[in-house]
């Protein structure tokens, strides 16, 4: 289908979304809850992209997303009965997907991360996508989180991916909001030590 | 690290230093969240006050992005992980060990019953037969079934359907009175379910491409963002789909959210498409406003090879002359 891209106008500051479940939400999550097949793939419909970014963002594999968001599916199934549309059907569905995920990678007994990788050579850097937004990076965002113990990678995806608070992140791991806090400072100054470092050494190297 | 803003309202971490306050924003920016203006005046002054700033956001700014939805399907499909959730929901519980021992048990003793039942219905029948003959003589009615068969001179029929005192053997998946719970739908075909969720649930790409078309022309930005998001997260492949990536980095670009617009405009990109040409003048666009002026000079020097005679080259060429 063509679509005119050029007759974009200036618009108006978003306003602030509408967080609350409205009754029909509420009502077709209860025939979900007693079994009705149409209004469960309603309910699936409807939640899937936010497991899907969930799942995708703190697994690293396409194979450990979807298994995860399957079971992330099935639970929201499972739970449907306990929706009281007090949160957004989105936010509630999103804490289940997490948990789930949370779960799902405690399960998995993952290995160790990687040792922190060397400095990268130069075809490292001139192999950067030169369409990636991150493309002053010399690689994946995925190798960078590889490089953080377990917990702080999971706080850290938990917050700049998912865009959790310090508090929310606290109760989806079970830990206090200022251990939280410790695990996002020191992976964040991880993080940006090693970018900055690989920008500079990239900069060295084009001059 | 002298603070930058003495007036933060930044809710993410109450003590966090400008550094991480810096990171948290690129991200929830990429992450297509509202910016508030404070928020963008620190940021403003923080990649003032730090040059390689610039560059290190494109760390954050992917973190942001992690997990999109709008990223191509590397693995399941959306309606082959429905399919396959729903037909799970809707599979029985397989009986364990004990349970099925319990149950062939209960279908024993029931077997059991019914048999006894049965007999003691022939015994009544047996004995009903017996006083039915002086009982029909004092009232002057015959009995149902004569115990001695009436000659007529024609050779004596056997007996239809006498009751017999032997019990009937009754098999166990036979007994009348087997409380048989009530069947259990076998999972419907995957294509069934498939095109339940499909036909009944789900707008089409066209349905949101219109929906986020009459949400602009009503100046409602926040929905047509939302359409717009949902288009590109149901229907990524579809020209729609793709489509909206432009459409979304416009109005990132428009609300200031440059790395935003990036991501959906390099998004695009990643595979030829027929909107190339736009999709590669506001990413020229997205860098300027993010003052990545090498990457931007490098775009326009790309988008000149691909595009020269666009109505953009003209611009563009004297834009890339002046060094900007």
């Amino acid at each position: 289908m063509a679509v005119s891209l050029f007759q974009h106008t200036r618009w108006p500051a978003l306003a602030v979304p509408h967080d609350a479940a409205t009754e029909s939400d509420l009502e077709r999550v209860g025939r979900a809850a007693r079994g009705e097949p149409q209004a469960q793939a309603w309910l699936l419909q409807q939640v899937l992209p936010r497991v899907r970014r969930v799942t995708r963002a703190l697994l690293g594999t396409a194979a450990d997303a979807d298994d995860a968001a399957q079971l992330a599916l099935l639970a929201i199934l499972r739970s449907a009965s306990t929706y009281r549309g007090e949160a957004s059907l989105a936010a509630w569905a999103k804490r289940i997907a997490v948990r789930t995920t949370l779960r799902y990678l405690a399960g998995e007994r993952r290995t160790p991360s990687a040792p922190v990788a060397s400095e990268p050579d130069g075809e490292e850097l001139a192999a950067a996508d030169p369409t990636n937004p991150s493309e002053a990076l010399a690689r994946d965002v995925r190798e960078y989180l590889d490089e953080l113990p377990e917990a702080q990678r999971t706080a850290i995806l938990l917050q700049h991916a998912l865009g959790h608070s310090v508090e929310e992140i606290a109760a989806l791991t079970g830990v206090s909001p200022d251990t939280v806090k410790g695990r996002l400072k020191l992976g964040t100054a991880t993080l940006r030590k090693r970018a900055r470092q690989e920008i500079a050494i990239g900069r060295r190297r084009q001059s | 690290m002298k603070p930058i803003d003495p007036h933060q309202d930044d809710s993410l971490t109450e003590d966090a230093t400008e550094d991480d306050r810096f990171a948290a924003l690129v991200a929830a920016e990429a992450r297509g969240e509202p910016v508030s203006p404070g928020d963008a005046a620190f940021r403003r002054r923080y990649e003032e006050i730090h040059p390689d700033a610039t560059a290190e956001a494109g760390l954050w700014a992917a973190l942001g992005t992690l997990g999109d939805t709008g990223e191509p399907p590397a693995g399941l499909g959306d309606a082959d992980l429905l399919a396959r959730v729903l037909q799970r929901a809707s599979t029985p519980i397989r009986p364990t060990a004990a349970r099925r021992r319990g149950v062939a048990v209960t279908v024993t003793a029931v077997a059991l019953a019914a048999t006894l039942m049965v007999a003691f219905a022939a015994e009544l029948r047996a004995r009903w037969s017996t006083l039915g003959a002086p009982l029909a003589a004092a009232t002057g009615s015959a009995p149902q079934t004569p115990s001695v068969p009436v000659t007529t001179g024609e050779p004596p029929r056997p007996p239809v359907a006498a009751p017999s005192v032997e019990p009937t053997p009754v098999e166990l998946g036979a007994a009348p009175a087997l409380p048989v719970p009530a069947p259990i739908a076998a999972p419907a075909p995957i294509t069934h379910l498939e095109a339940t969720h499909r036909d009944l649930l789900a707008p089409s790409a066209d349905e949101l491409l219109r929906r986020a078309q009459d949400h602009l022309g009503g100046g409602r930005a926040r929905e047509a963002v939302e359409a717009y998001r949902e288009l590109v997260a149901r229907y990524p492949a579809s020209g729609e789909g793709r489509a909206a990536l432009i459409s979304l980095g416009r109005l990132a670009l428009d609300d200031g959210h440059g790395a935003e617009a990036l991501g959906y405009l390099d998004r695009y990109l990643r595979s030829p498409g027929p909107l190339d040409e736009e999709a590669r003048y506001w990413r020229i666009e997205a860098l300027r406003r993010l003052g990545r002026f090498a990457a931007e000079a490098a775009a326009i020097d790309e988008f000149l090879a691909h595009h020269p005679a666009s109505v953009h080259a003209e611009r563009l060429r004297t834009r890339a002359g002046s060094g900007r």
